[in-house]
C-alpha cells in the first residue's frame, strides 16, 4: 500500500530541503524541551552557591554527604509518583504506602531474613499500588480521592500494626544502604540515582514509555488508537507503590526504625517535587531527571535553612511558597505551550 | 457509468439499521463503496450521518443489517476491528496527542506490546520513511501541538492509512482548515485515491464536496434520500435531497411593526465589517427592532459563528455595536444594556440541581435588578410544565428546561434577544410555543435574533432571514420559504 502511495502522491511543493529544516527545527526544539529543567538548574545552582556563601557549615563533605542522604527516600517516591503525574493522576498515598510496607516488612517473624524482608515490602508497596490503580481504571473515579481513601487506610493500618509507636527495624543488608558509602557517596544516593536513570530510560525507550505520555496527554486519542488505557493507568499506581516501599526499606536501612507517622510529610512533599520539576500535573509532558532536581530542591531548601537557623515552623513555610510558585509556573508553562 | 461501477465494492453494506429505544436513527441502508472511490457523505443534524459513519467504523454497531469488506462478511466490535479489517477513521475531533512528535502519534497504539522497547530514533525513520512514501514534507519530531491544523489533519490520515487500508472514513476533516489547506487536503485524497483507497468524505461545505467527489451519498431521516455520481447530479438536487424538497413551509402571516431607527433609538444591533478568521468574513449587517431576524446557512456556514461572536469578542475583528456603542463581552455589562443571550446548549445556561425558581430567578439577581415579575409570572406565562416550582431544574423535560431559559430573561426586561439554535431538541408543540412567544417578544418591539442551521425552522419563525455561505452574507431576505432559502444557499454553492 505505501509503495502505491507514494507513486501516487506528488510532492509538496515550495518546500524547504528536509534535512536543513529538520537539523535547526530540531535544535530549536530540544532546547524548548530541556529548558525547563536547565531554568530549574539555574535556580537551583544560585541557592547552592547563595547557601555557601551565607553559611559556613552548608558547603562542607559532611553537610553534603547528609544532604544526599536526606533526599534519597524523597527522590525515590518522587520518581514513583512522576509516573502518576504522567498519566494525568495522582497518587496522595505514596507516603503511606512507604510507611506501611516498612512497618510490615519489620515484623519480627520477617527481619531474620533479608530477602524476605524485600519480598515483604514490595509486595505491600505493589499492592496497595494495584488496589489504587485498578479502582482508578475500573471506575473512572478520580484518584485524588482514591487515593485519599487509600492513603488513610495506610496511614491507620501502619499504626495498627505498631500500636502507634516505631519499631525497630535492623537488617544489615538495608543499613549497608542507609548508612554505608559507595565511591565516597552516599549509597542510597547511588540508588536513588540508579532508579531515576532505569526510569528515566525505560520512559524514553520502550512502547510503555510512549503509552504513557500518550495516554497522558489525551486518553481518548490513545484508547481511540488501540493502547490499553487501563493497564497503563494500573502499571503506574503499581510502581509508585513498588518504589514507595523501595523508599521504605532505605528509611528503615538510615534510621533503623520503621515509623508508622513518616508518610504523612512524604506524600505531599513528593508530589512537590514532581512539580517543581516540570512535570506537568495535566499530564503527558515532564520526566525524571527534573523530578530528581526537584528533589534536590526541596532537600537542599530544608538543609539550607536549618543552616540559616530559620525556625521549624518557617521553614515549612518557605517550602510551601516553592510549592505554590513551582504549580503557578506549571500552570503558566502549560498555557504557553498550548498557544 | 463511471469506469469504477465495473470494479467489486471493497465495501458494501445491506440493510444497516440502528435504533435507540424506540427511535430508530438509521433505517435499512444500503450501500457499496468502490476502490478508488470518494464519495461524500452529507445529512443534516439528526438525520443519523454520525451514526452510519459510528457503524462503519466500528465504534456504533448496528441492531441489524450486514457489512462485508472484499465480500467478506465482517462485524466490527471496536476502531481496532474496523482497522484490522481495512476500514481507518478520521473522526471529527482530532485524536492526536499535542505533547507528542509526530513519529509517537503516528505509531501510537501500534508499537507492540508495553514491555518492548522502541528507540525514539528508530521510530523517526520509520515515520519519515511513511511520511516520505506519502510525499508529506512533516518533521517526524516536531511536537504535534506546533504543526498546522492541516498538517494535523495529514498525521491523523497518515496514521489511519498506515496499515493495511483499504476503505478511509473522513469525519469532517476540513472543519478547523483555512481555504488553502482544504486544497491541500483535497490534493491528497485524490492521489490517495487514484492509488485504490475508497473514501467516504463528510463534510457540510458543499463546495468542497463538489470539488473532490466522485460520488454522493445524502442521508435525511435516517434513510439514503440521495446516491448518484457527481457529474450526475446538481447542488440544488443534493440540496433538496438534504433538507426535503416538500418541507417547504411558510409561517404565519405576521405583520411587521417596521420600527425605524432614529437619534434616540439606534439600530439594536450594527456589524460592520466582522471577521473571524476562516469563519466569518467582512459582515456588514444592521439588525432592525420590532422583527424576528434569523440567521441562518448550512452548518459551518458561519451563521451560528456570527451570533456567537456578539458576545465573544475573542479572535473577532471589526466593529459591534449595541444601540450605537461599541459592544462588550462581559455578561453583566450585557444585561445592564438589556441584552438576552441564550446559547445553544442547554448545559452551559442551566444549574441542574437547583430548583426551577432560581434557575429563572438567578440571572435577575446577579443583574442586582429588581424585578415586578417572578419566576411564577414567567412559569405561568410560558407555561412551563413542572409539578411544582421548587423541583430540580432537572426534572424538567428538555422543551420545558429551554422554555425556563427563555423566561428567565423576561426578568431583566431585555430589548433585545439573541438565541442560538432554541428549539434544537424539543418537541413540535414546544417549538411553536417558543415561536409565538418570539413572535410577541417583536410585536412588543424588541429586536430579536435566532441563528439556527436549521432551514425549516427559521423559514417559519423569521420575519427577515439573513442567509450566509461559507462566512459570507449571500441573501438577505423577507419573510421565505425553505426552498428560497435552499436556492440562495445552492446559488451561493455554486457560484
Amino acid at each position: 500500500m505505501n509503495q502505491d502511495l507514494a507513486s501516487a502522491t506528488a510532492p509538496i511543493q515550495g518546500a524547504q530541503s528536509p534535512e536543513a529544516r529538520l537539523g535547526m527545527a530540531h535544535g530549536l526544539r530540544r532546547f524548548a524541551g530541556r529548558s525547563d529543567v536547565l531554568g530549574l538548574l539555574v535556580v537551583y545552582l544560585a541557592l547552592f552557591v547563595y547557601l555557601s556563601i551565607r553559611t559556613p557549615y552548608f558547603l562542607t563533605s559532611d553537610n553534603i554527604s547528609d544532604l544526599l542522604r536526606e533526599m534519597a527516600v524523597l527522590g525515590i517516591i518522587a520518581v514513583g509518583e512522576t509516573l502518576v503525574i504522567l498519566r494525568a493522576e495522582i497518587d496522595l498515598s505514596v507516603g503511606s504506602v512507604l510507611a506501611l510496607s516498612a512497618v510490615i516488612a519489620s515484623q519480627d517473624s520477617f527481619v531474620t531474613s533479608t530477602p524476605l524482608v524485600i519480598v515483604i515490602a514490595l509486595a505491600v508497596g505493589i499492592l496497595c499500588g494495584l488496589v489504587n490503580g485498578i479502582i482508578v481504571a475500573s471506575t473512572g473515579i478520580s484518584s485524588l480521592v482514591v487515593t485519599l481513601g487509600t492513603m488513610t487506610v495506610a496511614s491507620g493500618l501502619a499504626l495498627v500494626v505498631t500500636g502507634g509507636a516505631p519499631r525497630v527495624f535492623e537488617v544489615p543488608f538495608l543499613e549497608k544502604l542507609g548508612q554505608g558509602e559507595l565511591w565516597g557517596v552516599p549509597t542510597q544516593f547511588v540508588v536513588m540515582v540508579l532508579v531515576g536513570l532505569v526510569v528515566a530510560y525505560v520512559l524514553r525507550m520502550s512502547v510503555f514509555g510512549r503509552s504513557l505520555y500518550a495516554t497522558g496527554d489525551n486518553d481518548r486519542a490513545a484508547r481511540l488508537n488501540g493502547i490499553r488505557v487501563g493497564r497503563v493507568t494500573v502499571s503506574v499506581f503499581a510502581l509508585a507503590g513498588g518504589l514507595a516501599a523501595v523508599g521504605g526499606l532505605l528509611y528503615g536501612g538510615q534510621f533503623g526504625s520503621a515509623d508508622p507517622t513518616i508518610g504523612v510529610n512524604l506524600n505531599l512533599l513528593g508530589i512537590a517535587a514532581v512539580v517543581i520539576g516540570g512535570t506537568s500535573l495535566f499530564g503527558g509532558v515532564g520526566g525524571v531527571i527534573g523530578t530528581l532536581l526537584g528533589t534536590a530542591l526541596i532537600a537542599t531548601l530544608q538543609n539550607g535553612l536549618v543552616q540559616l537557623n530559620v525556625a521549624s515552623a518557617w521553614q515549612e513555610v518557605v517550602t510551601g511558597v516553592v510549592i505554590v510558585l513551582a504549580v503557578l509556573a506549571d500552570r503558566l508553562r502549560a498555557r504557553a505551550r498550548d498557544r | 457509468m463511471s469506469a469504477a461501477d465495473t470494479l467489486a465494492p471493497v465495501l458494501e453494506v445491506r440493510g444497516l439499521t440502528k435504533a435507540y429505544g424506540r427511535v430508530q436513527a438509521v433505517r435499512g441502508i444500503d450501500l457499496a463503496l468502490r476502490p478508488g472511490e470518494i464519495c461524500a457523505l452529507l445529512g443534516e443534524n439528526g438525520a443519523g450521518k454520525s451514526t452510519l459513519i459510528g457503524m462503519l467504523s466500528g465504534v456504533v454497531s448496528p441492531t441489524e443489517g450486514t457489512m462485508s469488506v472484499e465480500g467478506q462478511p465482517v462485524s466490527f466490535g471496536s476502531a481496532s476491528a474496523a482497522q484490522a479489517a481495512g476500514v481507518s477513521t478520521v473522526f471529527q475531533e482530532l485524536s492526536l496527542a499535542r505533547h507528542l512528535t509526530v513519529a509517537d502519534n503516528l505509531f501510537m497504539g501500534r508499537m507492540g506490546p508495553l514491555w518492548r522497547l522502541d528507540a525514539p530514533r528508530r521510530r523517526r525513520e520509520r515515520a519519515r520513511e511513511v511520511l516520505v512514501g506519502l510525499g508529506w514534507d512533516i518533521d517526524p519530531a516536531a511536537p504535534v501541538g506546533r504543526l498546522s491544523a492541516a498538517d494535523q489533519q495529514l498525521v491523523e490520515i497518515a496514521r489511519a492509512i498506515a496499515s493495511d487500508t483499504k476503505v478511509l472514513l473522513l469525519d469532517e476533516p476540513t472543519s478547523s482548515l483555512a481555504p488553502q489547506e482544504v486544497e491541500r487536503l483535497h490534493d491528497q485524497m485524490r492521489a490517495l485515491s487514484a492509488a485504490g483507497l475508497a473514501i467516504v468524505y463528510v463534510s457540510h461545505r458543499m463546495t468542497e464536496v463538489f470539488d473532490v467527489a466522485s460520488t454522493f451519498a445524502v442521508l435525511r431521516d435516517g434513510r439514503l434520500s440521495l446516491r448518484a455520481d457527481t457529474a450526475d447530479t446538481t447542488p440544488s438536487a443534493v440540496m433538496d435531497a438534504l433538507l426535503g424538497g416538500a418541507a417547504a413551509q411558510t409561517g404565519s402571516d405576521r405583520q411587521v411593526l417596521g420600527i425605524e431607527e432614529s437619534a434616540e433609538r439606534p439600530a439594536p444591533l450594527e456589524l460592520r465589517g466582522v471577521g473571524v478568521s476562516h469563519v466569518l468574513h467582512d459582515i456588514d449587517l444592521k439588525i432592525r427592532w420590532g422583527e424576528v431576524t434569523g440567521l441562518t446557512g448550512l452548518r459551518g456556514s458561519g451563521a451560528v459563528e456570527l451570533a456567537e461572536a456578539l458576545f465573544d469578542r475573542r479572535g473577532v475583528s471589526g466593529q459591534i455595536l449595541v444601540r450605537g456603542v461599541d459592544s462588550s463581552d462581559d455578561p453583566r455589562e450585557l444585561m445592564r444594556r438589556r441584552i438576552a443571550y441564550v446559547p445553544p446548549e442547554r448545559g452551559s445556561g442551566l444549574f441542574p440541581n437547583l430548583s426551577l425558581a432560581e434557575n429563572i430567578e438567578l440571572t435577575a439577581r446577579v443583574g442586582r435588578r429588581k424585578s415586578e415579575l417572578t419566576a411564577r409570572d414567567v412559569i405561568r406565562r410560558l407555561s412551563i410544565k413542572a409539578e411544582n416550582e421548587s423541583v430540580p431544574i432537572r426534572t424538567l423535560s428538555g422543551g420545558n428546561q429551554q422554555k425556563a431559559m427563555i423566561g428567565r430573561w423576561l426578568l431583566l426586561q431585555p430589548e433585545i434577544f439573541v438565541l442560538i439554535e432554541p428549539t434544537r431538541g424539543v418537541d413540535v408543540g414546544v417549538r411553536r410555543e417558543i415561536h409565538e412567544l418570539l413572535w410577541q417578544f417583536a410585536d412588543d418591539g424588541m429586536a430579536v435574533v435566532v441563528a439556527s442551521a436549521d432551514l425549516e425552522e427559521i423559514a417559519d419563525l423569521a420575519d427577515r432571514t439573513v442567509v450566509l455561505h461559507e462566512g459570507r452574507i449571500v441573501a438577505d431576505l423577507e419573510r421565505v420559504d425553505v426552498t428560497t432559502v435552499n436556492d440562495a444557499i445552492a446559488k451561493a454553492a455554486v457560484a
